[in-house]
């Protein structure tokens, strides 16, 4: 909850600038609540720069989409969530995070289906 | 950022849309992209990276020329005009630097032009309003004769 009201408020806050967070040092937040503030930040920065973009390979290229991806497997319960609530392009993040690609032959390309075989690899493993 | 009056959207990334609203015809979605929609499918995003549909005997390369060449694989040829002829459907290439393809839309059969944006929406639009953006401009067009 707390997180997602810090990414609410900077997600209303934000002007197309870098985001710089100041946290006291009595606020005691952990690394899971810090992972899903910068998803939030960094998966709406990179929706609002790709949105129109026709072909995956820029929508790939985007430094917040490479930035989500360098976070590495902190962030799988987060992607898979948006998934669950959006179908979008994670695949590309999730394969190169996973180096794994349950995507079956008769789902290519269909971004629902897709998405579907993602959710149920990661219910399979647990981590939604 | 975006901003829809009614069902009109103008964006900063389509700087002549403020002056020529682009009209929003569907809802937001990531089911298929400009491409697909030049071809009328909805279900499939077409593109070449893993996991997508791509088209037999193309290279994979966002390459115009290799647009051209997927387009008239599939029967059309590469028109010198943008006007609406009877009987033919038509298409356009957009690009920002004349050698990738950036976009791709269709023309509707009352001349005005159909595309499908991104993971957004599919709007109606004149060629300009949508040119002198993220997509650059028309660069080609082709058309085919449509099955009666």
């Amino acid at each position: 909850m707390i997180a997602e009201s810090i990414a609410e408020i900077i997600k209303i806050d934000k002007q197309d600038k870098e985001f710089v967070i100041h946290f006291s040092d009595e606020l005691c937040i952990d690394s899971y609540i810090i992972n899903y503030m910068f998803f939030c930040i960094l998966s709406e920065k990179w929706k609002d720069e790709t949105k129109y973009l026709s072909f995956t390979k820029d929508i790939y290229n985007s430094d917040s989409y490479k930035r989500i991806v360098k976070l590495g497997s902190s962030v799988l319960p987060f992607i898979f969530k948006e998934l669950e609530k959006e179908p979008n392009h994670w695949f590309h993040a999730l394969r190169t995070i996973t180096n794994e690609n349950p995507v079956k032959e008769n789902s290519k390309g269909n971004v629902k289906l897709m998405s579907n075989d993602w959710i149920t690899w990661a219910k399979q493993r647990a981590i939604i | 950022m975006g901003k829809t009056e009614s069902n009109y959207l103008t964006h900063k990334h389509f700087p002549n849309s403020f002056s020529e609203p682009m009209e929003i015809t569907s809802p937001e979605t990531s089911d298929y992209n400009c491409l697909a929609w030049s071809l009328n499918e909805t279900q499939k995003w077409f593109d070449f990276e893993e996991d997508y549909i791509w088209f037999p005997n193309i290279e994979n390369d966002y390459n115009l020329n290799n647009f051209v060449q997927l387009f008239e694989n599939l029967g059309f040829s590469v028109s010198d005009s943008s006007i609406f002829e009877t009987g033919f459907e038509k298409i356009a290439l957009f690009s920002l630097d004349n050698e990738e393809c950036s976009h791709v839309a269709r023309q509707t059969v009352n001349g005005k032009w159909t595309s499908k944006l991104g993971v957004s929406y599919d709007v109606l639009h004149t060629l300009s309003s949508i040119a002198g953006g993220i997509y650059g401009e028309a660069v080609v067009f082709m058309k085919r004769l449509i099955d009666k």
